[in-house]
């Protein structure tokens, strides 16, 4: 007990760093994934075939495949935590991609029709009417990405980069207890989770009343 | 420059775990399946007690990540059971690893079947008493044969995921595809690592690229069949 | 033969029916009338247990059964005895129209496949769909769906048959092939309970007309009763309202 106590300590103090990391991870996807959604969306045969090859290759094989790759084709003095993120954005891309499709195609088509009809430019279609109402589709979307970056990132030990996962090895590693640690670590992941996901839905609500939206 | 030749040969010998591999997938995924179903069914009966303890694990697997799931089985299994007599050893890998893959994807698949099942009508279900059948034949004649098409892509596609899962494996020394790739580079003594990285990248490849197919194919079908239904 | 009485319902605190009681004879045809909420549906599907009631008793031939109480045995019992045809047809997806008639005869009934096939041919051929045997839900129209419904009802030949409403959901040109459905086997004799809003069916295929509003029955007596010398005030608003509906067919 007194072992857990302290690895659950210790664990607690690289939260921050890894919500950092997970933040990092996902804002870079969702700029790569918007690249590869306007890639397959377009009618061009070239960037849509593109696309489709980077999605094959990079989905098909294990995240942690990708990690070891980059991580021996980095040059040697590149930090650790960058090999990471990238590896991460590369890998978790396709998926926002899909995200950000389902989100925009979720608004009806009579909204734009709507819109067009009132006199709005493309633009200001996409900007005023249709991104508002997608983004009620993609915020929720984007915390389950989030929290599943903060889990994904756990494979990061394995290159030494520093998250909730590998100072748990490190504890198990300095006191021998195992159990101990990996628990502290799974009760820290599963109280973030829990915590993260009640505060957006308390968040979300007061957003969606004062914006007089729906909540879908 | 990458050595060809190195990664031409490492392809050979790390194809022959590949059959060992699939096994394990595959069996895990049948007993996460079974499980699956077990819970979603205490979840949508709301069998009192149970349905509490059922959230809990959901909760549990779905906010943790898999790594975690593997080292606590691995670690805690065998303190878990030897209360119970039952002394494990550390050599039985394969088991160790079909149970953490079982208890994680349960979570997942649970995810799959609650929301395909209840997304069938509830006028079925009256149709079906009306007709006279029990519970057990109205699941099995009139609701299943519904649901399975709806969830068998997303099934596929769960299955596809957990065979890159087993890659995680090798952090208790399961010899699958990615263990024996590390073993390969420790025995020679760390060279050409990304060669034999990249070759067990092609591997995994090629099994994903045939399973997309394979579930492609499943979907078509699964499509015509949700058509006339 | 099948007597209902003082059926009791809640939604939560929403009081849907206060004391409904029925009772039908052999070869009736009930007709149920009412506004919209006025507790006519619900208390149609109590009587075959797809609603529990708080409340209420059946006598149906020799079974006696508390309604809000009932084992499974009877449940299961009373079901065999009644035919459901519902409003949106609720027609098995994963069957064709021939194997919805059957399900129920072999699974339920155990009657042999071979034997329940003609039964259930037979029963479609009544309704007009001989040329429909291996057609699925999804291939048949609305008019179609549920004239197999009510073929699903009528071939094990239960006691009575309960209808929800059955021609709400269809478009106007196709109400008309259902009704004569209908009419035809109230003509052979068939005991019928109808919840309805084609005004036109009570009046002259019905033997018995129920006014159900606010969860209670305000009015029952023969067709001419009811339409042509209302006694309560309610009945003759409702049917005030409901002037100038439309004639299908009959």
């Amino acid at each position: 007990m007194k072992i857990f106590v302290e690895d659950l300590l210790s664990i607690i103090t690289v939260v921050p760093r890894t919500m950092g990391l997970a933040l990092l991870v996902m804002s870079g996807s969702f700029l790569a994934g918007l690249v590869i959604a306007a890639a397959k969306m377009s009618h061009n045969k070239v960037f849509n075939m593109l696309s489709r090859f980077y999605i094959w290759y990079v989905r098909g094989i294990p995240l942690i495949v990708h990690l070891f790759v980059l991580y021996y084709l980095f040059p040697k003095n590149a930090p650790v935590s960058v090999v990471l993120i990238v590896t991460y954005v590369l890998y978790s891309a396709p998926g926002q991609a899909e995200n950000i499709r389902t989100a925009i195609q979720s608004v009806p088509k009579g909204q734009y029709e709507a819109a067009y009809c009132s006199g709005l430019s493309s633009f200001q279609t996409f900007r005023r009417i249709i991104f508002p109402q997608a983004l009620t589709v993609l915020l929720p979307i984007s915390l389950t990405v989030y929290l599943g970056n903060i889990k994904g990132i756990s494979v990061a030990f394995m290159i030494g980069v520093v998250d909730i996962m590998s100072q748990a090895k490190l504890c198990s590693a300095l006191n021998f207890g195992y159990v101990e640690a990996y628990l502290a670590a799974a009760v820290v992941y599963w109280v973030l989770c829990v915590g993260l996901t009640r505060l957006f839905t308390y968040c979300e609500a007061i957003l969606y009343r004062k914006k007089g939206i729906a909540v879908s | 420059m990458l050595d060809i030749t190195v990664i031409w040969k490492t392809l050979g010998r790390l194809a022959t775990r590949v059959p060992y591999t699939i096994t394990i997938a595959f069996v895990s995924i049948l007993i996460s399946t079974a499980l699956a179903i077990l819970l979603s069914m205490i979840k949508i009966k709301k069998v009192k007690i149970a349905s509490a303890l059922v959230e809990l694990y959901l909760s549990f697997f779905r906010s943790t990540p898999g790594l975690i799931h593997i080292l606590l089985v691995y670690y805690g299994l065998p303190l878990v059971l030897k209360p119970f007599g039952i002394i494990l050893d550390a050599s039985g890998k394969d088991l160790y690893s079909i149970a953490a893959l079982s208890l994680s994807y349960a979570a997942n698949l649970s995810e799959i079947l609650r929301p395909a099942y209840l997304s069938i009508d509830k006028g079925q279900h009256e149709a079906a008493l009306c007709a006279g059948l029990s519970g057990f034949q109205k699941e099995y004649r009139i609701i299943l044969p519904q649901v399975i098409p709806i969830a068998l892509p997303a099934m596929g596609n769960a299955f596809i995921e957990l065979i890159k899962d087993t890659s995680i494996l090798f952090v208790i020394g399961l010899t699958d595809i990615m263990g024996s790739a590390k073993n390969i580079i420790t025995n020679g003594l760390g060279i050409n690592k990304v060669e034999i990285y990249i070759a067990a990248g092609l591997i995994y490849l090629v099994i994903t690229t045939v399973g997309n197919w394979g579930n492609h194919f499943l979907e078509i079908k699964c499509q015509k069949v949700k058509k006339h239904q | 033969m099948l007597e209902i009485k003082n059926v009791h319902k809640a939604f939560g605190d929403n009081q849907v029916l206060k004391g409904v009681s029925l009772k039908v004879e052999k070869g009736d045809v009930v007709a149920i009338l009412g506004p919209s909420g006025s507790g006519k549906t619900t208390f149609l599907r109590s009587i075959n247990f797809l609603e529990k009631a708080d409340k209420g008793e059946i006598i149906f031939d020799d079974i006696q059964a508390d309604l809000a109480h009932a084992t499974k045995k009877t449940i299961s019992l009373i079901r065999k005895k009644t035919g459901f045809v519902f409003q949106n047809y609720n027609l098995f997806n994963n069957k064709t129209a021939l194997e919805n008639v059957t399900e129920g005869l072999i699974i339920a009934r155990k009657i042999p496949k071979k034997e329940a096939i003609e039964i259930g041919k037979r029963a479609l051929d009544k309704v007009g769909l001989s040329d429909r045997y291996d057609y699925y839900p999804s291939q048949l129209s609305g008019g179609q769906q549920q004239r197999v419904g009510i073929a699903r009802a009528i071939a094990a030949n239960p006691d009575v048959i309960l209808f929800d409403e059955p021609t709400s959901a269809l478009d106007p040109e196709l109400i008309g092939e259902v009704l004569q459905v209908m009419k035809e086997l109230a003509k052979e004799g068939t005991t019928m309970v109808v919840v309805t809003h084609e005004m036109g069916f009570a009046q002259n295929v019905a033997n018995h007309v129920v006014f159900m509003e606010g969860g209670i029955v305000v009015e029952e007596g023969t067709p001419k009763e009811i339409f042509s010398h209302p006694k309560e005030e309610r009945t003759k608003q409702f049917l005030r309202r409901v002037v100038g509906y439309e004639d299908y067919s009959i």
